[in-house]
């Protein structure tokens, strides 16, 4: 896992954790007390004895003993604590033996101060090296254990990353491997340049990241095709490079490379499907308008022939005036009929099934031209632009009692144009659809979202059938009682302004309790162009 | 300079009914002036240049083109774009008289250098008046011979 700092302070050990005095060291503890307060008896009774045999203070050097122990056992502050009592039992005990001898009980004094002041200075100190020694190692090995812990778990963080985790050192030599990438072990990676397992391509890119990384000590990324399961060159990486940062020297670099092959792939798919569907979308655009056009063609003639036609018979009448007398009445019948009605009747008929042609042709021409219309896109007040639908709307309004209530409505950048023409169709909807029988209500809202602003008109009026919902948007489709005018293309241009302002545009209604029409606005529209 | 009537008017129509209708309410309009149909937009060119079924004919100078643009073998624009190229036919007068009244149509048609733009409206009555009307503004247009 690359380099470890040498530095112990900075090892992860956790310092100052001391175990509290547990029963074991009690009884160490008491046993080595005994040992002591023993030796000090012994001392005692062994100078007493001594000196009332030789006479010689020189025997209050045994004081030694007691605090060498002390010294052993507890370090160099203990046995100087012990030292000064000792000697004044030395004095104490010659001064019981022999009274008033000041000359030998200072003598005893002396003795014993020479003898244990050095002793326990020196055995207390090396006590204290000792134990500070032996700290330093279970420290030391306190850390090693902690440091061990802690390789253990980055290394099976890394063991089980769903990546690939490598690093290399500044050569782009692979110092660490995590996983077998195609048919890479980390044993056959590591030592090899990392660059070897990457489409030789793609290896400029790959070599600018790096260096980027090792001059600026920045995190980069890239995406690079390399090795993959299939073999080299087979799969696509996403990676993240990461400096290595050692005394505030980039002396390695991480690679984590997520496998995005498929995710690449579902996205040239995607990519392939909108552009067949946009091709497919403009194809059906370029249908309608060539079919809308070439269909027209023919009822000019139609309409043009039987205005011909019409003439003529004009012609026929002015004619007839003068042919009249010469017919009898079974034939003037028969001609009367023929000329004021028969011939009018098949022209109207004629003339009227053209103009409805042309009235529909008309309409799909509109309906494609909405896909086409390049959008001039502006800030709305939308408040604003309802509020004059609504003016244009007032005479409707009022016939029908209704109550119109606009809540705060969001601002939004869209083609004035088609915003005034989505919201008056669907106001004067809802204000023509109402109940009569009952008092009617519109209730304007609207909200931003996070990619796209909607906006809902909700009326309490007649609603629609669940039958006829599909027909709601559909061309020429009228749903309901058809005791309203229309020619029933106003949904169908509003679903194809909504659409080509990137939104979408639904209905939910109840027959008898009302209905919604809920329509949203894509935030991310570009001028001129669209999403159908 | 050449009075008006001894222009010879070009209908290039691919719908013999339409030209007929055209026909007739120019006629109405008191125009009497030759009038040669095209039934698409080779035909036009090769009676404006005197080639294929027109080889050898002597070549009309004097010219006014009333042009539809949905045509078959060579369209409207076409023909538009041909004539205002050759410097033997750029000054013919090209009226376009169509069905389609798209805007980016109309544009494309002035920017190839049509004179003016006519829409044919479904509605007779109103198809008969543009023509009418089309005829008068013919009847004092003066063309140039060509040279």
């Amino acid at each position: 896992m690359g380099h470890q700092p040498e530095q112990r302070e900075h090892g992860p050990t956790v310092p100052g954790r001391r175990p509290d005095r547990s029963g074991k060291e009690q009884v160490v503890f008491i046993l080595q007390l005994a040992l002591v307060l023993s030796m000090v008896s012994a001392y005692v009774v062994g100078l007493f004895l001594l000196y009332r045999l030789t006479g010689s203070a020189m025997w209050a050097a045994l004081a030694i003993f007691p605090v060498i122990a002390a010294a052993w056992f507890w370090g160099l502050r203990p046995a100087l604590l012990a030292a000064l009592p000792c000697c004044l039992l030395s004095g104490l005990l010659v001064s019981l033996a022999q009274p008033s001898q000041w000359k030998v009980i200072g003598q005893a004094l002396l003795v014993s101060l020479a003898v244990c002041l050095p002793a326990g200075a020196v055995v207390g100190r090396l006590h204290d090296l000792g134990e500070r020694l032996r700290d330093q190692i279970s420290e030391r090995k306190r850390g090693e254990e902690a440091l061990r812990e802690s390789e253990v778990k980055w290394r099976t963080l890394a063991l089980n990353a769903p990546a690939v985790i490598l690093t290399i050192d500044r050569d782009g030599i692979v110092q660490f491997l995590n996983r077998a990438v195609g048919e890479y072990t980390p044993e056959q990676a590591v030592g090899t340049s990392a660059y070897d397992y990457v489409s030789p391509d793609q290896r400029e890119t790959m070599r600018r990241s790096i260096e980027q990384v090792l001059e600026t000590g920045q995190p980069g990324s890239y995406e690079i095709l390399g090795a993959g399961p299939q073999g080299p060159d087979t799969a696509w990486y996403e990676t993240h490079l990461g400096p290595v940062l050692y005394n505030d020297q980039v002396t390695a670099v991480t690679l984590v490379s997520t496998d995005i092959t498929e995710r690449r792939k579902a996205q040239e798919q995607l990519r392939r499907h909108a552009d067949e569907l946009a091709q497919r979308n403009e194809e059906i655009k370029r249908f309608a308008y060539i079919v809308s056009h070439d269909l027209r063609a023919p009822l000019v003639n139609l309409k043009g022939f039987s205005g011909e036609l019409r003439r003529a018979l004009g012609v026929v009448r002015d004619a007839m005036e003068v042919a009249w007398p010469h017919l009898g009445t079974e034939q003037r019948q028969v001609v009367t009929r023929a000329l004021q009605e028969d011939v009018p009747e098949a022209l109207g008929f004629i003339d009227a099934s053209a103009t409805r042609m042309d009235q529909f042709i008309g309409a799909l021409l509109r309906l494609s031209r909405i896909g086409h219309r390049d959008l001039s896109l502006t800030p709305i007040d939308m408040n604003a632009l309802v509020e004059e639908t609504l003016q244009t709307l007032a005479h409707q309004i009022e016939e029908g009692q209704a109550q119109v209530t606009v809540a705060p409505l969001p601002q939004v950048v869209a083609d004035r144009t088609s915003m005034e023409q989505i919201m008056g169709n669907l106001l004067s909807n809802a204000v023509q659809y109402l109940d009569r029988d009952r008092p009617g209500e519109v209730v304007i809202s609207g909200e931003r979202g996070q990619e796209e602003t909607a906006f809902r008109v909700r009326d309490n009026g007649r609603g629609i059938a669940e039958d006829d919902m599909d027909k709601v948007f559909a061309p020429f489709r009228r749903a309901a009682r058809q005791d309203t005018a229309g020619e029933g293309m106003a949904l169908a241009y509003v679903q194809a302004l909504v659409r080509r302002h990137g939104g979408r545009i639904w209905c939910e209604s109840e027959l008898g309790v009302g209905s919604t029409f809920t329509f949203t606005i894509s935030d991310h529209l570009e001028k001129g162009g669209g999403h159908e | 300079m050449n009075r008006a009537h001894d222009v010879t008017i070009l209908l290039v129509e691919d719908d013999p009914g339409h030209g007929r209708l055209i026909e007739k309410n120019l006629r109405r309009s008191s125009i009497t002036n030759d009038i040669v149909t095209a039934t698409n937009g080779q035909v036009a060119l090769d009676y404006l240049y005197g080639e294929g079924d027109y080889a050898g004919n002597e070549r009309v100078s004097t010219l006014l083109a009333l042009l539809d643009l949905n045509l078959p073998v060579l369209d409207g624009y076409q023909v538009l774009e041909r004539v205002k190229a050759d410097d033997r036919t750029k000054r013919i007068p090209a009226v376009v008289l169509t069905t389609t009244d798209d805007p980016r149509e109309v544009s494309r048609c002035y920017d190839l250098g049509c004179c003016v733009y006519v829409t044919k409206p479904v509605d007779y009555p109103q198809f008969a008046e543009a023509i009418r009307r089309l005829g008068l503004f013919l009847s004092i247009v003066t063309v140039s011979n060509g040279e």
